[in-house]
C-alpha cells in the first residue's frame, strides 16, 4: 500500500513537473523585431533545404547563432538575414528561428509554363522563414517556345489571308 | 449557296483570328523588375493601435535600379505613408526602366483570448511576393468585453 502511494507521488511529482514547462515557456514572450531586411533566395544556390538556428539576444540584437545542420550556403543567407534583425527592447533571451528555402521546378518561371507560381517570403518572426525561390529557366528553351507561340497566334490570320487571297485570287 | 457558305466561314475566320490577337495583347504584361534587397514592411505598431487597416495601392516608376517616382496612390492615409518608405528601401537588379502598380494589404485579425472570440489561431506575418503584392497580418487590440461574452455563453 504504502508503495503504491510513493508510486503515486511520484507520479504527481513527474506530472507536475511537465506540466511546469510549457508554462515557463510561455512567461518569457518572443522579443517583437522592429527591423529586418527581405530575405531573399541566395543568388546561384539553386539547392532546397531548411536552416535551424539556436539565436541569442543582447535585449536589441542578435549576439550568438547556433546552427544545426543545413547546406552552407543557405546557412550564410539565413545567418546574414538574422543579422539585420533589430527587436524592440527586451530581456536578453535565446529561442529558435527556421529558415524553410524551397526552390520551385524551373519550367515554372519560364513561359513554357502555364502555371503562375511566383517567388515568395513569408516572415513569422522571429520563429520562422519561409523563402520560396523560382530557377532560371533555359533561355533557349524559351526562345524557341516565344517563336512557336508567336507562330500559333499568326495561324487564324494567315487562314485569313488566304481566304482573302482566295476571294480576289491574288498569289 | 456555296460561295455563301465559303464567305461565311471566311468571316467566322477573321472574327475568331482578331478575338485571339485581341485576347493575345492583353495576356502581355511586362516583366516586373526582380527585386534584389528591402526592407522587410512591419505593421506600424500606432496603425494596430488605432485599429488602421486596409489596401494600399501604389504606382511606381523606377528608373531601372529603384522607384523614382509614385504616380498614384490609394488607402488609408498612415499607411499609404509607411508602404511608400518600404517601397523606398527596395533596390531592384538592372532593368529597363519600367512602371507598375503594388499593393499592400494590411489586415488584423483578433487574438485568441481565454474568454473572447476570436478568428482562429493565427500568428503575424508578412507575405512578399515583391515586386507586386505585400500582405501584412497582424493581431488587433483586444476589443471584445470579457463579462459580455461570459454573459452571452450563459
Amino acid at each position: 500500500m504504502t508503495a503504491r502511494s510513493l508510486l503515486l507521488a511520484a507520479a504527481e511529482v513527474l506530472l507536475g513537473a511537465f506540466s511546469v514547462s510549457p508554462v515557463s515557456a510561455q512567461q518569457q514572450p518572443l522579443p517583437r523585431v522592429v527591423h529586418a531586411w527581405a530575405p531573399v533566395y541566395p543568388l546561384f544556390g539553386p539547392e532546397s533545404g531548411t536552416v535551424a538556428l539556436r539565436v541569442t539576444t543582447d535585449g536589441n540584437r542578435v549576439v550568438r547563432m547556433d546552427e544545426q545542420s543545413a547546406p552552407n550556403r543557405l546557412l550564410a543567407a539565413a545567418k546574414d538575414n538574422v543579422r539585420s534583425w533589430q527587436f524592440e527592447p527586451h530581456q536578453a533571451t535565446s529561442f529558435g528561428v527556421q529558415f524553410s528555402y524551397r526552390m520551385a521546378p524551373s519550367a515554372c518561371k519560364c513561359k513554357t509554363c502555364g502555371r503562375a507560381v511566383t517567388e515568395s517570403i513569408v516572415m513569422r518572426l522571429p520563429t520562422s522563414v519561409d523563402v520560396t525561390g523560382i530557377q532560371l529557366c533555359d533561355v533557349a528553351v524559351d526562345r524557341s517556345w516565344g517563336e512557336r507561340r508567336s507562330s500559333l497566334l499568326d495561324l487564324p490570320k494567315r487562314i485569313g489571308e488566304g481566304f482573302v487571297r482566295l476571294f480576289t485570287g491574288s498569289k | 449557296m456555296r460561295l455563301r457558305g465559303i464567305a461565311i466561314g471566311a468571316l467566322s475566320c477573321l472574327v475568331a483570328a482578331c478575338v485571339l490577337r485581341v485576347e493575345a495583347q492583353q495576356k502581355v504584361t511586362p516583366e516586373l523588375p526582380w527585386v534584389s534587397s528591402a526592407w522587410a514592411p512591419i505593421y506600424p505598431p500606432i496603425a494596430r493601435a488605432a485599429r488602421i487597416q486596409g489596401l494600399v495601392t501604389l504606382r511606381v516608376t523606377t528608373d531601372g535600379k529603384h522607384v523614382a517616382t509614385f504616380d498614384s496612390e490609394s488607402g488609408p492615409a498612415f499607411l499609404v505613408i509607411q508602404a511608400k518608405e518600404n517601397v523606398r528601401t527596395w533596390e531592384f537588379s538592372r532593368h529597363q526602366p519600367v512602371s507598375f502598380e503594388i499593393r499592400f494589404n494590411y489586415k488584423l485579425f483578433i487574438p485568441c483570448e481565454p474568454v473572447c472570440e476570436c478568428s482562429g489561431d493565427r500568428q503575424e506575418s508578412v507575405t512578399l511576393r515583391l515586386p507586386a503584392d505585400v500582405e501584412l497580418n497582424a493581431p488587433s487590440p483586444i476589443i471584445c468585453d470579457p463579462s459580455a461574452v461570459i454573459e452571452q455563453k450563459k
